[in-house]
């Protein structure tokens, strides 16, 4: 696949691998927005290549998930060496980080309400595979391939992810 | 199944209720991507040089390892050779000090007599012919005695 052809993929890709940069990072869309940028980065000095074995949607959410966690890895260092002097401005970037998630805005009136708790009672591989499979349409297989898990275990994830989250939205169960 | 994709539309619409704020923040294509071309590093001059080092290395590795083969491997051998020489010259056992006994210095070197041992005609020089030169050793010789007394044979006689 030619140069170009990658970069017009990519942005017809683009609010779709935003969305998912969102869930790789947390909910912080500054965040995702740099890891965005990296990825892209990679993809522009050919660090990461398509080869064409998988759709290129799969292919990007890899490359964009990998990237967002060697980012978060690297904020952790970086936090536990500025830790002892800088604690209460780090747990106030948390603050922010979490205040300023997707679901933030979305929090208005009970629906939003009840689906950011329902959410919240997801782990984060079932939260990554329910995004997968339901919102960028991709199957168990390809969100496997996209996590670097086996499918077995994307499976296990999808099936405990769903149930614990139709549970969560149901009137009965929902205590919150 | 048509429970199935009633859960599965139920999810997909509280999926995408939860994403209406984050599509709303998506930044655009061409903004990103710009960012992330700027922060390229400088490709092919960069990646060209780095080559050309790898290159101008590799060769100087090459002369050095074909010069060292062919000229002064022979010159090394010999001199190696000779190191060891002189370290086997220098070597001393271990247990050399065991040896070194009071008097050694008399084992080491040939003994030496203070005055050289006198040739048998200076001692006595009539037993020189004075006409031919022969040197007679028989029992008429003044000054010696014949061991044997007269009428018995001489010592060796029985072994003819």
């Amino acid at each position: 696949m030619a140069a170009e052809d990658v970069q017009r993929g990519l942005e017809q890709l683009h609010p779709a691998s935003f969305a998912w940069a969102v869930v790789c990072c947390h909910g912080d869309p500054a965040e995702a927005e740099e890891v965005l940028q990296s990825a892209y980065l990679k993809v522009l000095e050919r660090r990461a290549r398509f080869a064409g074995r998988s759709s290129l949607k799969t292919w990007f959410f890899s490359v964009v998930r990998r990237t967002a966690v060697e980012r978060a890895r690297r904020r952790r260092l970086r936090q536990a060496k500025l830790l002892l002097w800088r604690r209460r401005e780090a747990g106030a970037r948390e603050v922010r980080a979490d205040s300023a998630g997707p679901h933030h805005e979305a929090a208005v009136g009970e629906r939003a309400r009840r689906i950011r708790a329902a959410l919240g009672r997801l782990s984060r591989r079932q939260r990554q595979v329910l995004e997968l499979v339901f919102y960028h349409d991709l199957t168990v297989a390809e969100a496997a391939a996209v996590l670097a898990i086996g499918v077995g275990s994307a499976r296990v994830h999808y099936a405990r992810g769903k149930t614990r989250l139709l549970a969560a939205l149901t009137p009965e169960n929902d205590d919150e | 199944m048509n429970e199935e994709r009633r859960e599965r539309e139920l999810l997909k619409g509280v999926l995408t209720e939860a994403h209406r704020a984050t599509r709303r923040r998506t930044p655009a294509f061409g903004r990103v991507w710009a960012r992330a071309a700027a922060a390229r590093r400088p490709p092919t001059r960069y990646r060209a040089g780095r080559g050309l080092a790898a290159a101008a290395v590799a060769l100087a590795l090459t002369v050095t390892a074909a010069l060292w083969t062919v000229g002064g491997h022979r010159g090394s051998e010999l001199d190696r050779a000779l190191t060891i020489a002189a370290a086997l010259d220098d070597w001393q056992a271990p247990l050399d000090f065991l040896l070194a006994t009071p008097g050694r210095e008399w084992l080491e070197a040939p003994a030496e007599w203070p005055l050289a041992a006198p040739e048998p005609w200076a001692l006595a020089p009539e037993l020189l012919d004075p006409a031919g030169g022969h040197f007679d050793a028989g029992p008429s010789a003044p000054g010696l005695v014949d061991p044997t007394p007269p009428g018995s044979d001489p010592p060796d006689s029985h072994r003819r």
